[in-house]
């Protein structure tokens, strides 16, 4: 083992060196990420669950002896970036000595290190001539892992013991053997015993396939010189990520995200954060953060750091090689006892999915709009990607008797942000887990007595702006073949959108669920209910809340709403022509064309230029809402200096003309945001500031104003 | 009389041409691809090879037996999206399939630092554009039982409205078609009795496997295409017809069989690769005359290094593909890519790392070497800078000038900078740029549970033969084998093909492993390999039945533990109707694959196997085959075929030292060249590193046999 290199103190100077000769460094850096898109490979081929192969929740590491991850999988990236706790807590629990050649360790406890109770971890040693030289490691989203709750989220928990049972480093394989007795318990322990067994298998065979090709590298290379390549790979991205970040204005950044109802009530929790940016360093402080739930939206402080990471990788190290080197310029600041940071034992369940995203929302918010500021990086800032997970797991009895079950995995069905200079992205999966993807229609209907009446791009869902945010779905099933099914629903961003505009655009669509219930049989549900609109009206409805646990009985319609991507810029900006198309392909509704950009078709579907430049000149704030706005924390609205489109300054102090703000309802983003209260959530309101000069929006922000 | 064969494979550039006469010998053609009017560039081409053989052409295609063609009218046209606009009739709430591509749609065939790019990633260009998508009333369930019927009113309405819009086909793709055909066909038989002059096609027809976006965008693509593809066999009949040429024009397809054109020309989508896989196939033909069954087989041009393997005879194949960023469920030979060829890019990062490609800098200016302006280095700058390349051969520049050039292009951007001689600069690319052709060799290999060690390497493409000894040592290969006519090698191996035809159905039936098999499971599995077997057959007899000898019908299920997504072909090898021994015998067939596959103990005992689909494979054996004529054995000393030497760079440890050159098609078969030592191909150079022999084969093939000889990265 060579000593880990101190941090650089000025990347500006530091120039990167590797111990090894470049032609070395290279040739086993690549090798090194082949052998990990092999885990990878392996997982996908032998993971017997959808949830790994087709939704691709999972992810792969290759990590230093003491933990540094070195190289990252392209899939969830929440999985890996926590790798060094689940290494270091590894190393602590078993103790170093009893930790041996041919051992391997599975862990799914959010206080060691995995991110909820779901995602089981599994860490392999790698040693060379009996010292421990790196790691192995792989997570999979399980379908089940035991517990009160069907897929493992109890919405009744209080605290963890009333969640899935968490296992702290079970040696699933000794000496290079399966541990018979581990498995069954896992089994056991799982409404879908052979599922989990699928699944632990994949990651043995993937983290068996690194132990060869990692062996086979040090009789080539020797364990020193490959040690030292994994080191200078830390130390690589990171001298180019302090050289980027150096070049970006110094500067302070504050963002919040909030998740609705934690799991027994309707409440709101706002996670706060405040950036600092100063010299190479990024300061994410989220000590502000409201205080713990009693239900399982809680994450952990090891979740939690995933969150600035995977906003950083997303977002400042485009073409570089992500590792845990970008997580050395970072000081990541929490309470204990916070959602983002709670005490041992809160319940944690679904924290990934709701403190943790909510965390990664407003670190890219936070991010992104420090790129604005920035000459080096300004092109590449986005608006929100998709805003909140919606997991929906379905279990149940078939009408001959088999029990089924299945976490639907929505969450890739999102719209992404807007960028500086087009369109996001449709269905862009989400920001963290850059190899997203969907299960097909048929596939789901195939494994699991489910008939789906639409799955369409959501029409309004994408985030106003003069670049349109990437739209989310609209989708809809009935059980087909069940005798019982009963759904338990985790999201949120019901109330509000977690996908928020940036430089003026608007919010996307936010989530939303509801079970509808008819007298109608499946043949008259899939020839009436085309879409959310018929659906909503072809019973009674009952609106789901962000968690919720309902039956799913024979004429009943379980429909949902996934988020859009924000928008980027003025509406009023964008080109007219592009809102018409929009109205063309379905992407808006012709009625909103006109309230959220300010263009009026003719009946032709063409441009009515005079009606568009007399809806586009109105004044589109009042002074009555600069006063209630004065009233509301909008302390992110004021931070730019001056008008990014005519240069005015802004700031009331030098010229008494601040900019001039509109208040209005949620809905007054679009239609899809915050659905579930007809778009007027008392808890929010949508706040928005323009120059005074050129009428042109700076930000639009949704600003919490109650409870 | 037939005495030729005639094998025309269109490239980028070039049009390559193979004349094959009865003894075997080879006549090579080469002509500028002409892209817009292929058939011409393939009739100069044939008039080019007949010359050699002091020919006209009319003589040749009068007493021709076979046309062979491998072509990249497709792969432009998908490229370009130049094909028909094509309109798409699906199940109503379902219309943005496509769109949506499985969410992954958008990733897929980037690599690890495109995906970085966020803001870069848009997703590939839609085939059919949104406004010509049409849902309709009607709805299958996933056991195939009707729960609504077609509303065929609304059809007929919609299919109007497409064609008003200028739609040239129409597909009609429904949910769990694969299960039930029956409204794919009611609504393809009502739009072709109401509008006789659409072209409209049944997507399950195309690829009847489950997976409703990968079966509509296999369908679309291929309605898309067909057109194009038509029009260019039409005209190449006329033009080879007007010549005298009366038997039939086979085009190679990506499961690396050929089909006869007047069949192809409806299914396009089957030719995406047609002429990459060429080159496998010859690879295959090859391994059988020299007795290897394991074959690499890499093919290093201008822009891309393109690896394939033969395993026990066969290539690898998938049942679904990525092409062009477009998922497909078609049957295709596995080729993996990297962009590392002659012309890739060689540039330092901001941490002043080495690196190459994925960029190519194209063919104007080209590589600095050329002398056309170009001041990047590329891969074969490093090649020259080292003496393995004689820049001179390519006719760009004046003795010595493509050197000059190639030296300070290397020195400016990554020797100067690092404190490196021109020299040092370009082995350390050499070093970095053929260990990630290795590394892409593991991939394609290891992956699949097998050992690099048992293969043997086959190179070819314009820059293969100069890097295969060097990424073949690294990765322990038995042996390197470089064919004759290594730049025309995939026209040459299309010709080798065999008539192959390959169709797929679902079964989804799952069994028990420890409970008897049901008879009904049974039934099923039977009722649709029968069923396959029969539209197999069918293929053939609507074709072709001239030259082929016995068609060969090989039956394989597609097969998995319950819940996975990945399958494994299981061969089919008892007599229809199977019983329930013979599903047992599959099951085991099953898991001994998967252990192979997987690692020993990785198959479940207690796991539910299900079979996936049924796949039907027919192959008629061609018995145009030639064999190339065997040479008589001379002594082992090249001395001969010897033209000179020159000063090569051959890495720190060794230096520049003066070598001997020689020249592979004066070399006879049995010469021995000991490294180090330049042997010389016609536009290329194949390095034998010391430690290495090259011998030549009784068929023209050189054999070099390696051994380790230098470390990577050790200086």
């Amino acid at each position: 083992m060579q000593a880990q290199p101190s941090h650089i103190e000025d990347a500006g100077e530091a120039v990167f060196e590797p111990r090894a000769d470049r032609v070395t460094y290279e040739i086993l850096k690549h090798r090194l990420w082949q052998i990990n898109e092999e885990q990878a490979t392996t997982i996908r081929r032998v993971s017997g669950s959808p949830i790994a192969s087709e939704v691709q929740d999972y992810n792969v590491g290759i990590a230093t002896a003491d933990g540094q991850l070195v190289a990252c999988g392209m899939s969830v990236l929440a999985h890996v970036t926590a790798l060094s706790h689940v290494i270091r807590n590894c190393l602590k629990v078993v103790g170093a000595p009893r930790i041996r050649p041919g051992d391997m360790y599975i862990t799914n406890d959010p206080w060691m290190g995995a991110v909820h109770q779901n995602d089981v971890a599994l860490v392999a040693p790698i040693h060379r001539d009996g010292t421990l030289v790196a790691w192995a490691s792989s997570v999979i989203h399980h379908a089940d892992v035991g517990g009160p709750a069907p897929g493992s989220w109890n919405l009744d928990a209080y605290d963890a013991f009333q969640e899935a049972p968490r296992y702290r480093f079970l040696r699933i394989v000794e000496n290079g053997e399966i541990a018979n007795e581990i498995m069954a318990t896992m089994m056991t322990n799982s409404r879908t015993p052979s599922l989990a067994e699928l699944d632990l298998r994949a990651q043995v065979a993937a983290a068996g396939v690194v132990l060869r090709r990692m062996d086979e590298l040090y009789d080539k290379y020797g364990a020193e010189t490959v040690s030292s390549v994994m080191e200078d790979c830390l130390s690589d991205t990171e001298i180019l990520l302090r050289r980027r970040v150096r070049e970006i204005p110094d500067g302070v950044w504050r963002a919040e995200e909030h998740v609705d109802h934690d799991g027994h009530e309707d409440t709101l929790s706002t996670v706060r954060l405040t950036l600092r940016k100063q010299g190479d360093r990024l300061a994410f402080d989220f000590t502000e953060s409201d205080p713990q739930a009693r239900g399982l939206i809680n994450c952990t402080r090891s979740t939690l750091e995933s969150a600035p990471l995977s906003a950083v990788l997303t977002h400042l190290c485009d073409g570089m090689a992500w590792n845990e080197g970008a997580l050395r310029l970072l000081d990541i600041e929490s309470k204990s006892g916070t959602v983002v940071d709670c005490a041992y034992p809160a319940p944690v369940a679904s924290g990934v999915i709701n403190a943790g995203w909510a965390a990664l929302n407003a670190s890219a918010a936070a991010v992104a709009r420090m790129m604005l500021r920035a000459e080096n990086c300004r092109d590449k800032a986005m608006a929100g990607w998709a805003g909140a997970p919606y997991g929906v797991n379905v279990f149940g009895m078939r009408e001959d008797g088999r029990s089924f079950g299945t976490m639907l995995g929505l969450s890739g069905l999102q719209g992404g942000g807007a960028r500086s200079f087009g369109d996001g992205y449709d269905t862009a999966g989400y920001l963290h887990s850059p190899r997203c993807g969907a299960m097909n229609v048929e596939t789901a209907e195939a494994r699991y007595p489910i008939l789906h009446l639409f799955r369409r791009l959501a029409r309004d869902s994408g985030g106003p702006g003069r670049h349109r945010g990437g739209r989310g779905v609209e989708m809809a099933f009935a059980t087909h073949g069940a005798s019982a099914a009963e759904i338990i629903v985790t999201s949120f961003g019901n109330d509000h959108s977690g996908s928020p505009g940036i430089a003026g655009g608007l919010p996307g669509a936010g989530a939303a669920g509801a079970v509808i219930r008819t007298e109608g049989t499946i043949a008259e549900l899939c020839a009436r209910c085309t879409d959310r609109d018929a659906l909503l009206h072809a019973g009674e409805a009952e609106t789901l809340p962000a968690k919720a646990r309902v039956d799913l009985k024979p004429g009943e319609v379980f429909v949902a709403v996934t988020h859009g991507g924000g928008g980027f810029g003025d509406p009023f900006d964008r080109a007219p022509e592009a809102v018409a198309h929009d109205v063309e392909v379905g992407a808006v509704d012709r009625l909103w064309a006109e309230r959220l950009y300010g263009v009026r078709l003719a009946g032709d579907g063409t441009v009515d230029r005079g009606a568009t430049d007399a809806l586009r000149a109105q004044t589109r704030w009042s002074e009555q809402d600069g006063i209630e706005a004065a009233t509301l924390d909008r302390t992110a609205l004021v931070e730019a200096p001056t008008c990014p489109d005519c240069a005015t300054t802004l700031s009331p102090e030098e010229t008494g003309a601040g900019p001039k703000f509109s208040v209005a309802p949620l809905g007054a983003a679009g239609p899809l945001v915050s659905a579930r209260w007809g778009g007027e959530c008392p808890r929010f309101r949508l706040v928005t500031a323009y120059c005074p000069n050129c009428s042109h929006s700076i930000e639009s922000l949704q600003v919490r104003v109650e409870g | 009389m037939s005495d030729y064969i005639i094998s025309a494979d269109a490239g980028g550039t070039f049009l390559d041409l193979v004349l094959v006469d009865r003894k075997g010998g080879i006549a090579v053609g080469k002509s500028l691809h002409t892209p817009e009017m292929p058939e011409v560039g393939i009739m100069r081409a044939v008039s080019i090879a007949a010359e050699s053989m002091n020919l006209a052409a009319e003589d040749v295609l009068r007493n021709c037996r076979l046309v062979f063609h491998g072509t990249t009218v497709t792969t432009n046209g998908m490229i370009e999206r130049t094909g028909v606009r094509t309109g798409l009739i699906c199940t109503r709430g379902f219309e943005d399939t496509l769109r949506i591509g499985r969410v992954k749609a958008r990733t897929e065939g980037l690599d690890q630092y495109q995906i970085t790019r966020y803001t870069e990633n848009e997703p590939p260009v839609p085939i059919v554009a949104g406004t010509d998508i049409v849902g309709v009333a009607e709805r299958m369930d996933a056991s195939g039982r009707v729960v609504l019927p077609l509303d065929v009113d609304a059809l007929i309405e919609a299919v109007a409205t497409l064609r008003e819009r200028g739609v040239g086909a129409v597909v009609v793709s429904f949910l769990h078609a694969y299960a039930n055909r029956a409204h794919e066909y009611e609504a393809r038989d009502a739009i072709a009795a109401a509008f006789p002059d659409l072209h409209v096609v049944a997507a399950a027809d195309v690829a009847s496997v489950l997976g409703e976006y990968e079966r509509t965008n296999t369908a679309v693509v291929n309605a898309h295409l067909n057109p194009l593809l038509a029009r260019h066999l039409s005209n190449l009949d006329g033009a080879l017809e007007a010549n005298g040429y009366s038997g039939p024009v086979l085009i190679m397809q990506s499961i690396g069989g050929v089909g006869p054109s007047t069949k192809i020309r409806e299914q396009s989508v089957t030719t995406l690769l047609s002429g990459p896989v060429g080159g496998i196939v010859g690879a295959q033909q090859i391994g059988t005359l020299i007795g290897e069954r394991n074959i690499i087989t890499t093919d290093m041009g201008g822009t891309s290094f393109d690896v394939g393997v033969v395993v026990d005879g066969e290539p690898m194949r998938s049942a679904q593909t990525v092409i062009h960023r477009q998922i497909l469920t078609v049957p295709a030979v596995d080729i993996e890519t990297i962009g590392a060829g002659g012309g890739s890019a060689v540039w330092l990062d901001q941490n002043r790392n080495i690196k190459v490609g994925p960029r190519s800098v194209g063919s104007n200016p080209g590589p600095a070497c050329y002398g056309l302006g170009g001041r990047e280095p590329t891969v074969t700058d490093a090649d020259v800078v080292l003496g393995f390349i004689d820049p001179d051969s390519f006719g760009f520049t004046h003795a010595g000038a493509g050197r000059a050039h190639a030296e300070r292009a290397m020195a400016e951007t990554i020797g100067d900078p690092l404190g490196l001689a021109p020299e040092e600069a370009a082995d350390a690319v050499l070093q970095i740029v053929n260990n990630h052709m290795a590394d892409l060799i593991r991939k394609v290999t290891v992956e699949k549970g097998h050992d690099p060690r048992d293969f043997v390497i086959l190179a070819y493409g314009g820059s293969g033969p100069a890097h295969c000894t060097a990424y073949g040592a690294e990765i322990g290969a038995k042996k390197i084998v470089i064919p004759p006519y290594a730049s025309v090698f995939s026209a040459y191996g299309i010709a080798q093909a065999d008539i192959k035809f390959s169709v797929a159905g679902s079964v989804l039936q799952t069994v028990m492993q420890e409970q008897p098999v049901p008879a009904e499971t049974i039934e099923a599995i039977n009722a649709t390999l029968a069923r396959l077997a029969a539209e197999a057959r069918a293929q053939i007899d609507a074709a072709f039945s001239g030259d082929g000898q016995d068609p060969r019908l090989m039956l394989s299920l597609d097969t998995h533990y319950v819940g996975q997504m990945t399958d494994i072909a299981v061969p089919v090898e008892a007599p229809l109707p199977l019983g329930e021994a013979d599903i047992r015998k599959l099951i085991e067939a099953f898991r001994a694959m998967y252990d192979m596959n997987y690692g020993a103990g990785a198959s479940s005992p207690g796991s539910p196997v299900e079979f996936v689909s049924a796949r039907a494979d027919l192959l008629v054996p061609l018995d145009a085959k030639f064999t190339p004529p065997r040479a008589e054995k001379a002594g082992a000393d090249p001395g001969a075929a010897r033209t000179g030497s020159r000063r090569v760079y051959w890495g720190r440890g060794e230096g520049w030292r003066e070598t001997d050159i020689f020249a592979a098609r004066d070399m006879m078969a049995g010469n021995v060249v000991p490294g180090p030592a330049l042997i010389e191909l016609f536009h290329s150079t194949v390095p034998i590193y010391r430690g290495q022999s090259a011998s030549k084969d009784a068929f023209g093939n050189l054999i070099v046999e390696i051994e380790p000889v230098r470390q990577t990265g050790e200086n």
